[in-house]
């Protein structure tokens, strides 16, 4: 899956948890009224679907789209 | 509210009190909620998950982030009635148990709370512990 591929994926995974239509790059997510159950629920679909992991120390680095396409990407060795 | 298929479902029985009651002796809309934890708790204690050790060895608590709780009928003063508890929904972000209160075959209320896992010191939000995520898949 091209990077841009992956990108637009989790950005439909992040429409559907937090039920937005919008889901902008570098956008905090905290502005998209995404809370931390919210992300954490983003994460829990994402290794879902990737099939996954993503250790709890790993959680507070989840900001904003790009933040999460960068760390799904480095666990999918991209 | 039906109980889904193959679930575990953990039963606590209460004879309501009059300390309960309002003073129509009719069991007051907050009591609800008070036995709705106790039948959480229950629930846990039944499947041998042990949360009193959650909280004081792993530093890790349970939080009710929604409560939707309807009311049907209302218990009355001396009344017994019965919680009846599963999971409804488990995952890394939270548990939702969905309890009926019944009154021998009568529904009284049914409720579904949603809590999230918390790390105490900090009352940081946290993954939930795997072993209650697996509640959910029996």
């Amino acid at each position: 899956m091209a990077h841009e591929e992956l990108r637009d994926a989790l950005r439909e995974i992040v429409a559907e948890v937090a039920e937005i239509d919008e889901v902008p790059d570098s956008k905090p997510f905290k502005d998209l009224g995404i809370d931390s159950m919210m992300a954490i629920e983003i994460v829990a679909e994402v290794e879902r679907r990737y099939k996954i992991k993503i250790p709890e120390q790993e959680l507070e680095q989840i900001r904003d789209l790009d933040s999460v396409v960068t760390l799904v990407a480095s666990k999918l060795g991209k | 509210m039906r109980i889904p298929e193959g679930v575990y479902v953990a039963k606590l029985k209460v004879r309501v009190g009059y300390v309960d009651t309002d003073r129509a002796q009719v069991m007051h809309h907050s009591t609800y909620l008070r036995y709705l934890e106790a039948a959480r708790v229950e629930y846990l204690r039944d499947r041998e998950y042990d949360f009193r050790a959650m909280e004081l060895e792993q530093g890790l608590s349970l939080a009710v982030v929604e409560a939707n709780v309807r009311y049907k009928a209302g218990a009355r003063f001396d009344d017994m009635i019965e919680l009846q508890t599963w999971v409804a929904v488990a995952n890394r972000a939270k548990l939702r148990f969905d309890t009926r209160i019944v009154r021998g075959e009568e529904v009284l209320t049914t409720a579904e709370i949603t809590v999230c896992c918390i790390k105490i010191p900090e009352a940081k939000l946290c993954s939930m512990p795997a072993a209650l995520i697996n509640f959910g898949s029996a």
